[in-house]
């Protein structure tokens, strides 16, 4: 029998919020498998970030959540209420992999860390997620993106050299942050076939980035030398001229990178051969790296004149690595490859409408995965959940709905009122912000 | 793979893994390795051109002492193999049957044209999975592009909102296009595998770099989607427009930079300070955290970057966080090597270089799981080092053969 995806028959029960836990959950839901999200009676609280279309706000109509969380089933449970504790340890007996991000603690006072759940089911697998680890000086700490990426120091290496660093313009460390926790999660499923054994696994969002700084770390112990910000230019590599060159148009930008002498002579040919090419300040790559600011002053002459679209042309033409800097706009609406592997998929929500999603990036070709269907309305699945997952009565479910336990409650207020002038955030909105107790 | 050579507490420790990638996916089978599996790094004859990137040890360029290569091959095996060659297709042949994934970073077309593209090794091997990492993928109209991290990063949206209003989009440290793609490449393999466990049956995945970068954009597609809005560069501040991100991420502290994030201030810290100036009446509590007139919001950030400054970056990240409040320094690269966390985490971790008589410090572990540790770090391996026991121990080539077969530039 052939199977549609590739990770039909895996369960996922997930507790995570925001975006680093349900953006690694994400990728094994596109994938088939079979992910519950376990929402408090309010929601998630990505369920209030923007963006809203038409700036309707409402627990359902976040582009934010609906991006993060399709292909998902969605429950509201109280956990702090011990028959909702119950219940989420009914799904897990029944699941294979759990993932929480909460601030190191929680679970276990809710009674649902991996010593817990490994008494309703001995090889779960269970992964943690937070920004510093479950051990540590930093393990308290809270931090979102763009502190995650200061401490990690890539805040630090991003901008010009003598500027105020740039850091990412949003939260890259909880896409990074998320990978680890996506490979030990299939590999611990892979070796659990194997032997029968589950495990814990402690995914530290801070070590998960720092990984990824390439061979900057060794240079310092090693060589005892401290990387710094470069701009756009690629240290160790031999490669001039390697930037960004603003072109025709407003705020329109391509970047050009060359990285060996067959490269540098077909570049001085797609820009016609200029007489500048040939001066010793350039025609070599040890005086290209002299005057290398002069240099890409001289690009810029003649990419100023193009369009990034020419330059991108008459680049590869030549056979030259050039790209223009694509924003958003240019990925959604003109660019071939986007189209070509249908990245943006457009699918029907119950409320927002037809809206696009960011398909998975990647296809495996039998069994490719794909956003499967929108993300959920506040408890849409508490029925199918509670009613034929876990076989629960009528009257059960009923009481269960009365006394709060996992009745959505959509009228509660969105947390981040900020975007009202009249508005603000109480003390204990704040607090909220940061925990999902 | 022989059931003694498996490792018992390796996720991957049954897997064979060969390693054809480039810069592009050169991190994908580091993966691989540091879970365990047995990665095969397959080098030209003469040695990998990526010896050549530096840095380089003690800035002497050497083969056997570049650092991005000792970075990126750690755990691995290395044999050298031409597969230009008829002799080397075919020993390429036997080590596929072998193998459970296939990781590699050619142009679209190149590995079908030496007759060893995904189809003919899929037959000799139904349960192999090839990992294809490439710059815009296996077809469309840029499958043929140069690429090059830039150039992805730039083309999948990456790096516009990056930088500040005055300068050029600027790009990530460390060719995080790269490093993404070779992330995913690994995330997809063992999807696969999940897969393969269930069917017996491997497959072919196409993993384009632009693409992935495209995918982790968080707010920047979604502005598009939803508000018809393209996402500007502004340096720090978030697409998520939280309450107080209007009043900048960063603030200077005496020797350097904080992050803060959202925009949450320690009033009752600046207070005891008697630094506080108005900010704790009623009327600003309610507007540090909503929209602020641009008189409003330099007010607010004369006040509090008044009270920063008389604080070093550490002591404003320690005492913010011990209030819980998320305020984060904004470390030099220097400053991360030498973090305490991350020391106490035993993330650094030293690897031995019998050769040079030292042991070197650089990262280790993305992640700790606590029934397959992520393995030792071992030592990138030198040209050709496991040749022998390949060729002889394993393929059954005589010493004869294997000295033709080097004198034909085939290994």
């Amino acid at each position: 029998m052939e199977r549609k995806y590739p990770l039909e028959g895996l369960r996922v029960v997930d507790f995570s919020w925001v975006l680093a836990g349900p953006g690694a959950a994400r990728m094994l839901a596109d994938h088939g498998a079979e992910v519950i999200k376990i929402e408090r009676p309010s929601g998630d609280i990505s369920r209030d970030v923007i963006p809203f279309r038409n700036d309707v706000r409402g627990k359902n109509l976040s582009g934010y959540y609906n991006n993060i969380n399709r292909s998902k089933y969605g429950v509201t449970i109280n956990l702090a209420d011990p028959r909702g504790k119950d219940l989420a340890l009914r799904l897990i007996k029944r699941a294979d992999v759990v993932v929480e991000n909460f601030t190191v603690g929680v679970m276990k006072r809710l009674g649902l860390d991996y010593e817990a759940t490994k008494e309703v089911k001995p090889d779960i697998i269970y992964v943690s997620m937070s920004p510093c680890g479950q051990t540590g000086p930093y393990k308290d700490y809270i931090s979102l993106g763009p502190t995650l990426q200061a401490i990690a120091g890539s805040t630090y290496m991003m901008g010009f050299p003598d500027h105020e660093a740039a850091g990412f313009g949003w939260s890259y460390s909880d896409y990074s942050g998320g990978w680890p926790a996506q490979f030990a999660i299939l590999a611990a499923l892979h070796y659990r076939r194997r032997t029968g054994k589950g495990q814990y696994v402690d995914v530290s969002q801070l070590e998960a980035n720092c990984v990824l700084h390439g061979a900057g770390i060794l240079d310092y112990f090693v060589n005892k030398r401290e990387a710094k910000p470069t701009g756009n230019r690629l240290p160790h590599r031999g490669a001039v001229p390697h930037g960004a060159y603003r072109c025709k148009g407003d705020d329109r930008w391509c970047v050009i990178s060359v990285f060996d002498e067959k490269e540098w002579q077909s570049f001085c040919m797609a820009i016609g051969d200029p007489a500048w090419t040939k001066d010793e300040k350039f025609s070599t790559l040890v005086s290209r790296t002299q005057n290398i600011d002069e240099l890409d002053r001289l690009i810029e002459e003649w990419t100023i004149k193009r369009t990034p679209e020419k330059v991108m042309e008459i680049m590869q033409r030549a056979g030259v690595a050039a790209g223009v800097v694509q924003n958003s706009q240019d990925l959604i609406k003109r660019d071939p490859q986007m189209k070509e592997y249908q990245f943006f998929k457009e699918m029907e929500h119950p409320e927002v409408g037809r809206i696009a999603y960011e398909n998975v990036p990647f296809k495996l070709q039998d069994t490719p995965g794909e956003a499967r269907w929108p993300a959920p309305l506040l408890g849409q699945h508490n029925e199918y959940v509670f009613s034929e997952l876990l076989g629960m009565s009528r009257e059960e479910i009923q009481k269960l709905t009365e006394d709060g336990v996992i009745a959505p409650q959509p009228e509660v207020g969105l947390v981040f009122a900020g975007y009202k002038e009249d508005e603000a955030l109480s003390e204990k909105e704040k607090k909220s912000l940061m925990s999902n107790e | 793979m022989k059931a003694e050579q498996v490792k018992d507490e390796a996720a991957l420790g049954d897997l064979r893994v060969l390693d054809l990638a480039d810069e592009k996916g050169v991190y994908c089978a580091k993966i691989f390795a540091g879970l365990g599996a047995e990665v095969i790094k397959i080098e030209k004859p003469g040695g990998d051109p990526m010896r050549d990137n530096g840095p380089f040890y003690r800035d002497i360029p050497h083969r056997e002492r570049s650092l991005y290569w000792w970075h990126f091959n750690t755990n691995k095996k290395s044999i050298t193999l031409n597969l230009e060659t008829a002799d080397g297709q075919e020993i390429f042949k036997r080590l596929v049957k072998t193998a459970d994934i296939l990781v590699e970073t050619y142009d679209p077309g190149y590995l079908d044209g030496l007759g060893l593209g995904y189809e003919e090794l899929g037959r000799i091997n139904p349960g192999l999975i090839m990992t294809s990492i490439t710059h815009f993928g296996q077809r469309g109209p840029y499958k043929n592009y140069k690429g090059s991290d830039i150039v992805d990063l730039a083309l999948g949206g990456f790096m516009y909102p990056c930088g500040h209003p005055d300068t050029p989009p600027v790009m990530p440290y460390a060719e995080q296009g790269y490093h993404t793609a070779s992330s995913y490449g690994a995330i997809a393999s063992l999807i696969a595998l999940y897969n393969r466990d269930v069917t017996e049956k491997g497959q072919h995945i196409d993993i384009p770099i632009q693409a992935c970068a495209a995918f982790s954009l968080e707010f920047a597609n979604l502005w598009h989607i939803y508000w018809g809005q393209v996402l500007p560069r502004r340096g720090t501040r978030h697409g998520s427009q939280l309450p107080g991100s209007n009043l900048g991420n960063l603030v200077k502290a005496k020797d350097g930079h904080v992050c803060v994030f959202p925009g949450i201030l320690p009033l009752d810290w600046m207070e005891a300070d008697g630094m506080v100036a108005d900010l704790k009446e009623p009327e600003w509590a309610l507007k540090i955290y909503a929209r602020t007139t641009p008189e409003e919001e330099q007010h607010v950030v004369e006040v509090r970057d008044n009270w920063a400054q008389t604080y070093t970056k550490a002591e404003l990240f320690e005492g913010c966080q011990n209030m819980h409040i998320p305020w984060a320094s904004v470390n030099t690269f220097a400053e991360m090597c030498n973090d305490r966390h991350l020391w106490e985490h035993s993330f650094f971790v030293e690897i031995e270089h019998p050769e040079l008589g030292e042991t070197l410090t650089d990262s280790g572990a993305p992640c700790v799981m606590h029934a397959t540790p992520w393995n030792k770090v071992k030592r990138a391996p030198l040209i050709g080092e496991h040749n022998l026991e390949i060729y002889q121990g394993e393929l059954g080539f005589s010493k004869e053969q294997l000295v033709l077969l080097a004198e034909g530039r085939i290994i």
